[in-house]
């Protein structure tokens, strides 16, 4: 599994970008062509609001591996005007200007775990992650590759 | 966008993919969904669309339809992501209009067995019974593990509790139990929401606490709901209070 990676977002181009590896790192993780997908989509949706709200920002992925599990964690920043009332801002989302759902609420709910730290003046940091569990049969191989690498375990 | 727009910005956008898949030419099929979805257009709409351009792809001379197949899946995947967001919204929209409406029928019943007219009993312990009957809506109706009724008066004060100590087979009935797991919570502003019980003229009657709600803190709608319960539960104390003494109960 590789390290983090680090998109820098001015423009369309790096949507594009960033899109492009949050797949790559989806796929190296397992995640099927579905939850890649709605990874990729929530993050068009950040980094959409990033360069309308804050012209420009960064967003980075890195894989997490737990016992049971692997997740994708994407941390999206910028140093825009940030959001007054960020409760608001993730639950809302059919009464707010598109009314659609989209934006900031659409990305929450197309990932598992997500959180807005905002300040009015002082930037913005959302934070969100994917998981997936292995099925059985992979947790069984992990265990033989773990006992063939430790053999003293 | 109209459907004929959508039409033949999809048909070029799926021959981009076909011939040069990449992510460029799938960000353009998460757009197109996108603007579908902010048009109005349902995704029969999108899907009669992708079938019209994946057919004629399929007619051009020399195509390898597998390849074509293959490109058509991952970008109507990529189309109709906008409308699973969407979705997964409306549903959690739905969610929430469903315990509002269970939190109002909840509260229309409450407010009816509190006017009802048998309360105008003599015995205190039908007081009692009452303020029983509002700790275990309140609780029930905010999912609290705790609430506690207490009335102040001229004599000690009188309490009633309803607990939910996470036991399937229905709450906790056995008050000093209450009072030991009010001793156990942790005493953060957070994990507590109160209103005042008040009588018409503004004069402290007692309150009604909540402790512990079973998932997460305690919103603005809680509190609103329990106000709402402290305003009906003041009437109906008062009015039996003004039946008891008349009776000469209390």
């Amino acid at each position: 599994m590789g390290d983090e990676v680090v998109v820098s977002i001015r423009s369309d181009q790096d949507m594009v970008e960033a899109r492009a590896k949050s797949r790559r790192l989806a796929d190296d993780l397992g995640f099927s062509r579905t939850d890649a997908t709605l990874i990729a989509t929530a993050i068009s949706e950040i980094a959409r609001n990033i360069l309308v709200h804050a012209g420009r920002g960064e967003i980075s992925m890195r894989p997490l591996c737990e016992d049971m599990r692997y997740g994708l964690v994407v941390i999206a920043r910028d140093s825009g005007p940030g959001i007054r009332d960020v409760h608001r801002a993730v639950e809302s989302g059919f009464a707010s200007r598109g009314g659609l759902g989209m934006g900031l609420p659409g990305a929450r709910r197309l990932m598992d775990e997500f959180d807005v730290e905002s300040e009015p003046g002082e930037g913005t940091t959302v934070t969100m992650t994917k998981w997936r569990v292995p099925d059985d049969l992979e947790r069984l191989r992990e265990k033989r590759l773990r006992r063939a690498g430790h053999p003293s375990s | 966008m109209s459907a004929i727009e959508l039409r033949t910005s999809y048909e070029a956008a799926f021959h981009n993919h076909v011939v040069g898949a990449g992510e460029r030419s799938l960000r353009a099929a998460y757009e197109l969904g996108r603007e579908a979805v902010g048009r109005g257009l349902s995704l029969l709409d999108l899907a009669e669309v992708h079938h019209e351009a994946l057919r004629s792809e399929i007619r051009l001379e020399g195509v390898d339809a597998e390849a074509v197949v293959r490109a058509a899946g991952e970008f109507f995947l990529e189309s109709v992501s906008a409308y699973e967001m969407v979705r997964r919204g409306f549903e959690e929209a739905s969610r929430a209009a469903l315990l509002q409406r269970s939190r109002l029928d909840m509260l229309r019943q409450l407010s009816d067995f509190l006017a009802d007219t048998s309360l105008a009993s003599d015995s205190p312990e039908s007081l009692k019974e009452v303020l029983r009957l509002i700790a275990e809506q309140a609780r029930e109706l905010i999912g609290a593990r705790l609430c506690l009724v207490t009335l102040i008066g001229d004599g000690p004060p009188l309490t009633a509790s309803s607990y939910w100590a996470g036991d399937p087979s229905g709450t906790n009935e056995f008050e000093a139990d209450h009072l030991s797991a009010v001793a156990s919570l942790p005493h953060v502003p957070e994990r507590r929401l109160a209103a005042a019980l008040k009588s018409l003229d503004g004069k402290e009657l007692g309150a009604l606490e909540l402790f512990d709600k079973e998932d997460g803190d305690f919103t603005a709608v809680d509190k609103a709901t329990l106000v709402h319960i402290s305003q009906m539960a003041s009437a109906a104390v008062e009015r039996l209070r003004l039946h008891m003494r008349g009776h000469g109960g209390d």
